[in-house]
Parts: structure tokens; C-alpha cells; sequence
């Protein structure tokens, strides 16, 4: 009884909106930050300015996989403080222990200098000691490196330790050293296996946190990527990393981002799908606002377009916030394509999902409200495949689409040896059987087909998810009032996929408000070259991603 | 959020039960029977005969394809007093509900037509099953022999088979597909009126020469049934029914046909027959084709309609004989006048006979008088329609002669 | 850009699929039973005056960017007023609301579900415009658009087609049955564009106020290009000297259309797109609805008389017991109240304008 009280209470009594709210702020673009910062072009003999300069430069403070390690050395009697700097995961530990910490640190301290000749005058005794050039002496005497290079410039370092590489500087010199001590965890990258593209690249993200960090960076190979580590969950306190290009990403939607990621209250994470949950605008909705990927080039590409990637020790996928509809009818392969290509692989696509979602309810509404739309010569082989057919359509299509969710689960859960057999038996034996025993019409399997296929065609996996499941709603309402009832159906839908948000942006985005087109986050890409602009629904800090003419070749400065 | 899903949610509850009390599946598409024809006759005690003609959908693959017998539709006849009650009492002795939402044709007896068909017409066209598409046809014979004896051939479906015959004037020029559409509209406008098919059975018996017939005309002077064919689907469809306000007062045979599609702008391809100016014993065919469309000008001269057509015309010769020579333009030109004299003659015979005959104005000429006027009292006032028999006409017929053969002089 | 708020080209289309609305329920076959073959030209003498009207309210409303006349009418002459012009709102939507469902809900009985009782077809139409109507008038305006969208391309292929091949003399005698019917007598056609009542209340919402000129001529031209097309097309396939009048006119254009011997009857998908935007049309009149007696009550939400207003109009439309009724409440009740509200809104913005004129308006 009080149960239903409550729902009509539910019903019937205003309540307040309590609903949390978050939109992104007006497109204000903050101008670079960075030009107030103090910009040194070469490095300085003083190694205090250096290391300054490369914490600043790479926000050591919070992001935490740059390493600084300052440890004194001392030559030729004496000491000289001196620091490497590598990205944590990028290096192997073990060269950098023993082959630069080790000869540094441990080489003999009497290592006195060598008198050339002693003269002594007025009880002053002056040696000519050999000409010393501390520079060549590390270089020639003190690192067992095969490659060192030695930089005179700032950029070039960074790139250098971008890339994996360990830099060694050195008070009082003016140049760093560059090691190459790279030691990446190839072992456990492997092949994407649910992402799977043909033009583009093949590694996969893995398990471990440092080591999808350390892709994204090589990737990215700009120091303005931060990764911030937090923890998630009471018991578990799961290591999670927030990452984002700190130029170009607006700051309210990393506050968001890393405001509801600290403010989770469970006990364990072990997932990103867990994690997705937790984070989501809107829970009772089917569709993904977070987008999932297992590939770090299609990360990569959403950093640059300043969305933010959040990584979960322990999962294969990361997720990219904020995600919206047309990032979910997007592949990775897009990009890689010509766009006219890319552009007639998204109308298929939208096909798909259209007869994924509507096919079977509208099957059902006109062969019961409305034949007179069929053709009549399909109208007749219809009519003539039900003949014998004992159910009404609406049994014989829910019989259809439930055993056909049954082969696909079937086939997901058993032994991947037994797994194709399920296939053939299910679709092959038992469709064709119940054909020929006129137990459903042979158009009805075809009806069931297409929609399995087009639904195999969406390219997420989760709207693949939210579409499987509201065919059945959209059956039904096609079985109760016809096209009146698809046509209430598609309108609420519509209803409410536009008051979805996801991270402050508008699902429907950039089609409905309507935003910049000339982005990659469009339905129907425009050519890469005239793709010079950022989303504006992102409000990042840089709007435009290449010049007016990107292409500079083809119009030459005289 | 939560509360749009509850709210959804039981509203769907509810519907889901208030529609449940209905049997929606009866209604499903196995269960109704659709009605490709329908035959309307005159039935005794002023009843009318009404004749369907039903589909009986099979599969495709089943065994009794090379048969004559299966043409995939079966037959009713019913007498009642109008055409919905007649549905009825169908329903009540077979076995499916009645669908006529695939009719595609509806045939009237032209002893049932001269009695008027407009009631007919309004009941069919208010009919929310009953498409616009579906032809009008007028048939010499019963309806109900019309459908029960025409059977398809080439094409095995029935309803297919209607869909393609009516349109055969297209390719022919010998009749036009007339809709209930195209009928309605012109049944209830005063500037024109309106014409339908001429369809009927096509049999040794009726097979009949036109009086006095230039033997260059004979093949497009028939009307329907009359032309010497031997086929296995016994029908004929050829020239138009006229009619006035409703009721049939004329036919039309196919040249009549032709002409009244070259003024209506519809003439897509016909080959009519010309004297061959080079020799008298042998015939040129020309395939003709409108070239753009009449420039035809209405004025009313001393109370009576004084029309002026301006036609042109494309002729492709098809027809070569021992000793033609088209390679020549004096030849052509000579052909374009024997052509244009020829299509001048007819076009006036056929304006007179509607005009002066039949009193029905089936071009529309009352179309053209409408910008004549500033309101629709003063259209109404000189009623066009009863003025139309004193109409004069002056045609003029351009044809453009080409070498449609793949030789030239022979 | 604030997402709380309508974009330019979403209040466009609010305004517009009024119109869409407006023709559905035989607006344009009452202007050419009226006028017959000048239907054409009254459209066209309607449509500029409803310009004119709209130049003159933008003229006034350029004191009062921000407002609505809700609003004015408070700043003008305190709560009395405001609740007059409240109430006057109200009724209107509550009949346009009667309106529109009793026409959709029997063409719906009529032409395709006959065996459903035609109080579910009615309480289908309140759940769909209830449950858009309890989001954001953004969320609605997004539906609309949508639904606009589709409804684009369809509409002009039926204009196209019932465009092509036909001759244009129907289109004559120029002023059917007399100039006086033609430009005088019929004027009160001109409810058909009761957008206007509309573009009264929009200004708040907008993104953007500086565009409010520029919103209400492109959609008022748009709907009055939209009216004037479905006028043509009627008079051109259908004959004007027997004034026949049907159930949904725009319906019985739509099958005549066929593609080929294939699809040959697309009515039912014509049908599917107007029920689309005749939900689009409920909801943005639930919206407005809801919103004046929230701004009337003060009261701090809008939802908790969503259902109230629902039972009114669900009473309302079970109560018309046929069509006849229903055009009668549309021919003679709805469209002078129309014309009696524009004039009372228009009125109340005029007077107010000349205060302002006087004393400087302030917002406070």
C-alpha cells in the first residue's frame, strides 16, 4: 500500500529539482597562460634554474610520473650537484640504476687531479694542474651509454625526455645530456581486440596504470599533458589517473571531472565501467555519456580536441570525458580515412542504427495497422509466408528476437572452441527448421537478421546495448497503436536524449543547440584541411587546431 | 529522470490494458483478403451486381506454377443496394475480413455507366481503404465477365497484371489511364469533364470492321473488343469512355485516343498510319511524340468559344518499302505536310464529335476561359459547359519528321 | 553560449510549427472554402498584414528587450492586470490544445485505428506532450526542431509533386468569388498565424534578444510561405467551384502522391510526421501553458500543474462530441479569440510603450 502511495506521490506531488547541475561555463577563451611564464631557450649553467624551469614546465607538482632525482657527484676533488630527469614507466629502472646512478655516484672520491708540474715561489706553492673540461670527462669517461647526445636547448630535452629518454644535468654546465635509457613494457601492449581498425595503429592499452600513461605520453610527446594521480575507493584506494593537455582544456571541466572522482564514497573500484557508473550525468538512462575506448591513438585524438581521459589501474579502457551521441557513431577509423569514406561509413552506420532500433516495430505496425504501405506484391508474399504460421506476429516476432539474444549470449559465455558451433546451430539449423516447420515466416527471419546485423554495425558497444534493448519498447508500442505509438515513442526518446547532458555539454551536440561544424565531432566531416577548428561546446583554451591554411605547401610565402 | 520513467511506464501500463480488450489480430495482414477488382453492373430491382475479385496469395515456390488455372485470385458476386452494404454482406460468407486498400481497378458495365456513376464515385472515393491510384474503366460486356474472363498473361500476379495493362496507352497512345482521382476531379469541376477507360472482352464474336473506314485508319479506328486478336488473356483495352456530369454519352476510338492525348499534353508514344505520298498503294508509320506542349488559346467570339491550338509534334518513320527515300529534305517536309494534314483532320473530328455529339468538353478547354474572367460568379454565369457544343476550332499541327530506321534511302 | 536558453534558429522553429500545426487542422481548407480560387491571394494579403502587425509589436517591444508581456502588463498596472492577461493566455492555449487533439485524435480514429476507443488516442497525446513538457523549454525546442526536420524534405516533395505537370489555370478566376470576399470580409483568417500570440511571450528565453526582429519576420515568413504553398497545392488538385470540404485536406494530398508501382501509398508515413510535430506543438503549448500560471500563481515550479491542465483539456476534448463541433469552436470561437487577445496583448504593449515614452522604464 505505501509502496503505491509513494509512486503516486512520485506521480502527482511537485518536488523540487534537486538534481545535480553542471554546464559548461560561455565560451570564453582564456589566452595562453603560458606567455607570462618566463621562457629560457638554452640551458643554464645554474642547475637550480633548470630543474625550476622543467618542474614548472612539466607541473611536477601534480603530475606524478616525472621523476627528479638530484644527487651529487664528485671529480677531480670536487663535488658537483647534478640531477636526472626521466618520465616514470618510459625508462627501464635497472640501466638507469646501474649504468648512470652507479658510475655518478660511486666513482672514487680521490680521485684527485693530476699535476702536470709544481712550482713554488714565495712559499706559495702553485701546481699547474692538467686542463680539466668536466663536460668531456662525463661524457667520455663516466657514462657506459651507447648513445648520448649532449643539448644545448631546452626543447630539445624536453622532446628528448618526452620520447623516454633520461637527461642529465649537471651544475655549472651549460648543456644536458641525453641517455637514451628507454624501456618500455612491450611485453603486455598488445593488439586492440574489441576496437579492431584497418588503417591505424595496432596497440591496445593494458592493465597497468603507468604503463597507459606512458603510451599516452609517447603519443602526445608534448609536456603540456598532465597526469594527476588520485585514489578511488575506501578499501580498494584504486590509482586512477586524470589526464589532460593543460593548454587546451577548459579548467571547469577538469575541476568537474576531478571533482566527482574525489567525491565518490564506495569501497572498491575495479573497473572502468564501475567507475563510468559512478560518474555519469544521468543514471537512469541506457545510453553511454562516457566514451570507452581501448585505443590510446583514439585517446590521444580526443586529448587534443581538450576532453579529458580518465585511467583506472587495472583496466584495459579508459574513459574520455565528456562523451556525446556522435562520439559513439565514430570510429577510431574515421580519422584515418578520407572523409568522403569516413562520411558514407557513418550514413551506413546511422542506417544501422536505425533499423536496429525501429526495424522490428515497424514491421509489426504495418503488417497490422497499416498494410496498405506495402507494396502489394510484398504485401502478397507476406501474406502468403504466414499462411500456415499458427502465432500472431507479435509471438512469432518476440520468439524471434528473444532466441536470438539467446544464441548471441550463448555464444559470448561458452568456450571460445565451442563458440561458432553455437552460431551455426542457432542460426543455420533452427532457423531453417522453424521455416520449414512453419512455426515463423521466413520474411519474419530475414526482419530478425537485418536487425542483429545493423545492431552489430553500431560501433560502441554500449549504444549497441541501449539500441538492443529499446527495439523491444519500440516493438511493442508499434504492436499496440501502429505508427500513432512509434511515432510517441521516437518523440519521448527524442525527449529525452535532448535533455541529456554528459559533463555539462549537450548530447545532441553540435546538431541540436547547434554548434561549429568544422570540427571532427560532427556526423559528416568536413576535409581534414578545412578542419581547423575545436568544438565549441568544449570552450577549450585553444579553439582553433590548425592555421586557415593548414596546408602551407600549397600556397608559398614569396 | 526517475520520475519520467515511472510516469511513462504506467501510462503505457494503462494502454497496454485499455488495448487488450481489442482483438488487434484479426487485423493482421494474413487475415483480411484484399480485393484487386471491382466489378459494378446493373442488378435487378435497381440493385447493383457488385463483383470482387480477391487475391489468394501463395507461396512463390509451390507446385502449381505452370498451370492456367491458379491466375492467384478468385471471384465473388453479390447483388445489394449500394456498394458498402454489398462489402458486408461479402464479409459475412468468406472466410477474411475485405481489405480494399490494394484495389487497383474498378470496372463498370457500360449499361450500368449510361445510368450515371457519380454516387458510385463519391462512395469509392470517400473510402479511406480505396487508393486514389486505382483506374477507372468502362467495360462493354458485364463487369462481372470482364474480371472473371481476363486473365494474365506473361505477368502472374492478377493485381500486377491491372497495374501494368492500364498503363499501356504510355507506349500505345490508344487509351489512358484514368484514376478515381482524375475522375472525381473532373465530376466536380464545371470546366471540364471527364473520360475513363474503354475495356472489354475480346472474342471471336465481338470482333467487328468500323463502317466505312478508310483502310489506312482501320488499325486505329477500333475500339475496345473489336480488333481481330487471339490471346489467352481475351481482353482488349482501347479508346476512352465520355462522359457528362457522370454519366457515360460517348466513346472513343484509339486515333480519338491519340488526339485527346497530344491536346492533354500526355502523349508519350503512338505510331498512327499516313498515306504515303510517294506511293499510293503502301503506308508510312510514324511514331509520334509531343514536342512541347499545345499552346492552346480560348476566346469567347459573339457568346460562342472560339479555340486556337498550336501543336507540335515529333515523327520518328518506322516504316520503310522498296523503294523509300528519306534522305532528301523536300522528301521530309513533304511526309511533315501529308502528317500534319492527316493529324489536323483528326484532331478536328475528334473536337467536333465531343463537341457538337457529346456536348462534353473532355480537354478542358474551360480551364483556359477561367483567367478570362475576375470571379467565379461571372465564370458560372456564361456556363460553359452548356456552351461549350458551339465551340469553333482551328488547329494547327507541326510535326517534326525524322528518319527513325537505320537506313536511310533504300 | 547558454545552453538554459533558445538558440535564434530554435525559437524560429517554435514559431514555425504553429503554422504546421494551424494547417493540420484545415486552416488552409477553410481559407479556400471561404475565398475559393483567390485563396491564393488572401493568403498572401494575410501574410503581409501579419508582417506588418509583427514590425509594429517589434517596434514597441524595442523598449522592453528581456521582457515579457507578462511582465509589461505587471509594470503597466500591477497584479490585476497581469492575471487578466494570464487568464486571457490560458484559455488560449487550453482551446488550441482542445484544437489540436480532438482533430488528430479523430483523424487517427477515422483513417486508422477505428476499433481503439478514441479516449486512448487522446490520452496518448497528453502522456507525449506531458512528459517533453516537464523538461526544459530547451529540451522542447531540440524536439521540435527535430521533428521540424524530418517533416522538411517530405513536405516539399509533396508540394513539389502535387506542383508538377498540373496546369495553373485553378488558380483563376484571381479573386474567386469577389474581391470584397477576397480582401475584406475574411480577414479574420489571419488567426492562422497566431505564432504572433507566441512571439508576446518569447522574449525571455531568448539567447539572444537583439534577434528578436530578425526571429519573428523568417518565421512568419516561413509559416506564411508554408500556408501559401499547402493553399496551391489544394486549389491545384483539388476543384474550388464545388466547395468540398473534408476531414484533413493535407491528408487527401498526400495520397495522391505514389513512387512508381513501388510505394505507392505514403500516406501513413506523412501521417507518422505530423503526429510527430502535432507532439512537438502540445508540448510547446504544455510548456507556455504551465509557465503563465506559474508567472500568474508565482508559484516555483511549473510541473505540479502539468497534470491539472491535462485533465481540463482531456474534459475538454471528450466533451466535443464531433467534428462539426470542433470546427465550429475552431471557425467561430478559437480564431476571434485569437484576434480579441492579439488585440488586448497588442493594446497593452502600445499604452505601455507611451509610459515608457514618458517616464523611463525601469527594470526594477
Amino acid at each position: 500500500m505505501n509502496q503505491i502511495l509513494d509512486l503516486l506521490k512520485n506521480i502527482f506531488v511537485y518536488r523540487e529539482n534537486k538534481d545535480y547541475e553542471f554546464s559548461l561555463p560561455s565560451n570564453t577563451i582564456n589566452e595562453n597562460t603560458e606567455s607570462n611564464e618566463v621562457e629560457y631557450k638554452n640551458i643554464h649553467p645554474t642547475l637550480s634554474v633548470n630543474l625550476e624551469y622543467l618542474k614548472v614546465k612539466y607541473n611536477a607538482l601534480i603530475s606524478r610520473d616525472i621523476k627528479f632525482r638530484e644527487f651529487i657527484f664528485s671529480s677531480h676533488g670536487r663535488e658537483y650537484n647534478a640531477c636526472i630527469v626521466f618520465i616514470d614507466g618510459m625508462v627501464d629502472a635497472e640501466i638507469i640504476n646501474n649504468f648512470i646512478l652507479k658510475p655518478l655516484m660511486l666513482i672514487d672520491k680521490d680521485n684527485k687531479p693530476k699535476t702536470t708540474s709544481v712550482a713554488i715561489s714565495n712559499n706559495i706553492t702553485v701546481r699547474k694542474v692538467k686542463k680539466f673540461n668536466l663536460e668531456n670527462y662525463i661524457f667520455n669517461c663516466l657514462l657506459p651509454q651507447n648513445d648520448i647526445k649532449k643539448i644545448k636547448e631546452f626543447k630539445d630535452i624536453i622532446s628528448e625526455i618526452n620520447s623516454g629518454n633520461c637527461a642529465l644535468f649537471v651544475d655549472t654546465l651549460p648543456i644536458a645530456f641525453s641517455l637514451d635509457v628507454k624501456g618500455f613494457k612491450h611485453r603486455t601492449v598488445s593488439v586492440p581486440q574489441n576496437e579492431v581498425v584497418v588503417k591505424g595503429a595496432q596497440e591496445a592499452f593494458v592493465e597497468v596504470l603507468r604503463v597507459n600513461t606512458s603510451i599516452l605520453r609517447r603519443i602526445i610527446n608534448n609536456e603540456n599533458l598532465i597526469i594527476e594521480n588520485t585514489t578511488v575507493g575506501n578499501v580498494s584506494k584504486t590509482n586512477i589517473a586524470i589526464c589532460y593537455l593543460k593548454n587546451i582544456a577548459n579548467d571547469e571541466l577538469v575541476g568537474e571531472v576531478k571533482y566527482r572522482i574525489n567525491n565518490l564514497d564506495v569501497d572498491s573500484i575495479i573497473s572502468a565501467g564501475e567507475l563510468e557508473q559512478l560518474i555519469q550525468d544521468e543514471g537512469f538512462t541506457s545510453f553511454p555519456q562516457l566514451i570507452s575506448t581501448e585505443r590510446p591513438d583514439r585517446v590521444a585524438n580526443l586529448l587534443f580536441n581538450g576532453r579529458v581521459a580518465i585511467i583506472i589501474n587495472g583496466s584495459p579502457y579508459v574513459l574520455v570525458a565528456p562523451g556525446i551521441l556522435v562520439d559513439f557513431i565514430s570510429s577510431p577509423e574515421d580519422l584515418n580515412l578520407k572523409q568522403q569514406f569516413s562520411n558514407i561509413l557513418r550514413i551506413i552506420r546511422i542506417i544501422a542504427i536505425f533499423f536496429s532500433l525501429l526495424l522490428p516495430g515497424i514491421y509489426i505496425a504495418t503488417t497490422i495497422y497499416h498494410p496498405e504501405l506495402i507494396p502489394t506484391e510484398l504485401l502478397f508474399s507476406i501474406a502468403a509466408s504466414r499462411e500456415s504460421v499458427p502465432f500472431p506476429i507479435i509471438f512469432e516476432i518476440v520468439l524471434m528476437e528473444v532466441s536470438f539474444e539467446l544464441i548471441r549470449e550463448a555464444g559470448l559465455r561458452v568456450p571460445s572452441p565451442i563458440g561458432p558451433t553455437i552460431g551455426i546451430v542457432g542460426a543455420l539449423i533452427l532457423g531453417e527448421a522453424a521455416v520449414n516447420a512453419s512455426i515463423v515466416s521466413p520474411i519474419l527471419i530475414i526482419i530478425v537478421s537485418i536487425t542483429a546485423i545493423c545492431s552489430f554495425a553500431v560501433p560502441d558497444y554500449s549504444l549497441g546495448f541501449t539500441l538492443r534493448f529499446l527495439r523491444f519498447i519500440f516493438l511493442f508500442l508499434g504492436y499496440i497503436s501502429g505508427f500513432l505509438g512509434i511515432a510517441l515513442g521516437l518523440f519521448i526518446y527524442f525527449g529525452i536524449l535532448g535533455g541529456l547532458k554528459s559533463f555539462g555539454v549537450p548530447y545532441l551536440e553540435p546538431y541540436f543547440p547547434i554548434g561549429n561544424k568544422d570540427t571532427a565531432a560532427t556526423i559528416f566531416l568536413s576535409p581534414i584541411w578545412l578542419r581547423e577548428k575545436r568544438a565549441n561546446f568544449l570552450a577549450t583554451k585553444r579553439p582553433k587546431d590548425a592555421g586557415n591554411i593548414s596546408m602551407l605547401w600549397k600556397k608559398p610565402k614569396d | 529522470m526517475k520520475k519520467i520513467f515511472t510516469f511513462a511506464f504506467v501510462a503505457l501500463f494503462i494502454i497496454l490494458i485499455a488495448v487488450s480488450r481489442y482483438n488487434v489480430n484479426n487485423q493482421s495482414i494474413e487475415n483480411l483478403a484484399y480485393v484487386i477488382a471491382i466489378g459494378i453492373d446493373k442488378g435487378e430491382n435497381n440493385l447493383i451486381k457488385l463483383t470482387l475479385q480477391i487475391a489468394t496469395p501463395s507461396s512463390g515456390s509451390s507446385d502449381s506454377e505452370g498451370s492456367e488455372q491458379t491466375s492467384g485470385a478468385t471471384t465473388t458476386t453479390v447483388e445489394c443496394s449500394t456498394i458498402n452494404s454489398g462489402l458486408n454482406i461479402i464479409n459475412s460468407y468468406i472466410s477474411k475480413k475485405l481489405n480494399l486498400s490494394h484495389c487497383k481497378i474498378v470496372v463498370f458495365s457500360e449499361e450500368f455507366a449510361v445510368n450515371g456513376i457519380s454516387n458510385e464515385i463519391v462512395c469509392l472515393n470517400g473510402n479511406v481503404e480505396i487508393r486514389p491510384g486505382c483506374s477507372i474503366a468502362i467495360s462493354k460486356c458485364a463487369a462481372k465477365d470482364f474480371i472473371e474472363i481476363t486473365k494474365p498473361v506473361l505477368i502472374k500476379q492478377t493485381a500486377r497484371f491491372y497495374e501494368v495493362v492500364v498503363n499501356s496507352g504510355d507506349y500505345t497512345g490508344y487509351s489512358m489511364n484514368v484514376d478515381l482521382s482524375d475522375f472525381y476531379r473532373a465530376l466536380h469541376d464545371d470546366s471540364y469533364d471527364s473520360v475513363a477507360i474503354l475495356a472489354g472482352i475480346n472474342t471471336p464474336s465481338t470482333h467487328t470492321i468500323p463502317n466505312d473506314v478508310n483502310y489506312i485508319d482501320i488499325d486505329t479506328s477500333y475500339k475496345e473488343g473489336q480488333a481481330f486478336i487471339e490471346n489467352k488473356n481475351n481482353m482488349q483495352i482501347s479508346g476512352l469512355a465520355v462522359f457528362h456530369n457522370g454519366y457515360l454519352i460517348g466513346e472513343l476510338n484509339s486515333m480519338d485516343s491519340i488526339c485527346h492525348l497530344i491536346l492533354q499534353n500526355k502523349l508519350q508514344n503512338a505510331i498512327i498510319n499516313i498515306p504515303n505520298p510517294f506511293d499510293n498503294t503502301s503506308i508510312i508509320n510514324l511514331s509520334l511524340t509531343q514536342l512541347s506542349p499545345p499552346n492552346i488559346n480560348v476566346n469567347l467570339v459573339n457568346g460562342s468559344p472560339y479555340i486556337n491550338c498550336k501543336i507540335d509534334l515529333k515523327a520518328n518513320i518506322e516504316s520503310l518499302y522498296t523503294k523509300s527515300d528519306y534522305s532528301t529534305k523536300e522528301n521530309l517536309k513533304i511526309i511533315s505536310e501529308y502528317a500534319n494534314n492527316y493529324l489536323e483532320s483528326h484532331i478536328l473530328d475528334y473536337l467536333y464529335k465531343t463537341s457538337k455529339e457529346l456536348h462534353s468538353d473532355t480537354i478542358g478547354f474551360g480551364k483556359y476561359m477561367l483567367s478570362k474572367f475576375s470571379t467565379i460568379t461571372d465564370f458560372h454565369n456564361q456556363n460553359w459547359g452548356a456552351n461549350y457544343k458551339n465551340a469553333f476550332f482551328n488547329i494547327k499541327v507541326n510535326t517534326d519528321v525524322n528518319n527513325g530506321n537505320l537506313i536511310i534511302k533504300n | 553560449m547558454d545552453y538554459k536558453k533558445i538558440s535564434t534558429i530554435e525559437a524560429i522553429a517554435l514559431i514555425v510549427v504553429i503554422m504546421v500545426n494551424q494547417v493540420l487542422i484545415s486552416v488552409a481548407k477553410d481559407i479556400i472554402i471561404d475565398t475559393a480560387s483567390g485563396a491564393w491571394l488572401h493568403t498572401i494579403f494575410i501574410s503581409i498584414l501579419a508582417i506588418f502587425l509583427f514590425l509594429a509589436m517589434n517596434k514597441l517591444f524595442s523598449k522592453f528587450l528581456n521582457l515579457s508581456i507578462i511582465d509589461i502588463s505587471n509594470f503597466l498596472a500591477g497584479k490585476v492586470l497581469k492575471s487578466i492577461v494570464c487568464i486571457a493566455l490560458i484559455g488560449f492555449f487550453i482551446l488550441s490544445a482542445t484544437i489540436i487533439i480532438g482533430n488528430m485524435c479523430r483523424y487517427i480514429h477515422v483513417i486508422y485505428l477505428s476499433n481503439i476507443s478514441i479516449l486512448y488516442l487522446i490520452l496518448t497525446f497528453l502522456i507525449a506532450a506531458i512528459v517533453v513538457a516537464k523538461h526544459d523549454i530547451t529540451v522542447i525546442v531540440k524536439n521540435n526542431l527535430m521533428g521540424l526536420y524530418l517533416l522538411f524534405i517530405p513536405i516539399l516533395i509533396l508540394f513539389g509533386v502535387s506542383f508538377f505537370g498540373t496546369n495553373f489555370s485553378s488558380l483563376f478566376p484571381i479573386f474567386g468569388y469577389s474581391f470584397k470576399d477576397t480582401f475584406l470580409t475574411h480577414d479574420t483568417n489571419i488567426y492562422a498565424f497566431s505564432g504572433l500570440i507566441y512571439l508576446f511571450l518569447i522574449n525571455p528565453l531568448l539567447n539572444d534578444t537583439t534577434k528578436y526582429k530578425k526571429i519573428g519576420l523568417i518565421s512568419i515568413i516561413i509559416s506564411s510561405l508554408y500556408l501559401l504553398l499547402t493553399v496551391v497545392s489544394l486549389l491545384l488538385q483539388f476543384p474550388f467551384s464545388y466547395a468540398t470540404e473534408d476531414l484533413f485536406s493535407i491528408y487527401l494530398l498526400s495520397r495522391i502522391l505514389s513512387f512508381g508501382n513501388f510505394l505507392e501509398r505514403v500516406d501513413a508515413l506523412y501521417f507518422f510526421l505530423w503526429i510527430l510535430s502535432s507532439f512537438a506543438y502540445l508540448s510547446i503549448i504544455f510548456f507556455f501553458l504551465t509557465d503563465t500560471f506559474k508567472q500568474m500563481t508565482m508559484s516555483s515550479s511549473r510541473t505540479g500543474s502539468m497534470y491539472a491542465f491535462g485533465a481540463i483539456i482531456l474534459g475538454f476534448v471528450i466533451s466535443i462530441k464531433d467534428i462539426t463541433d470542433l470546427r465550429f469552436l475552431q471557425r467561430n470561437v478559437f480564431s476571434y479569440y485569437t484576434i480579441a487577445l492579439f488585440i488586448l496583448l497588442f493594446s497593452i504593449l502600445l499604452i505601455s510603450y507611451l509610459k515608457s515614452k514618458k517616464k523611463p522604464f525601469n527594470s526594477n
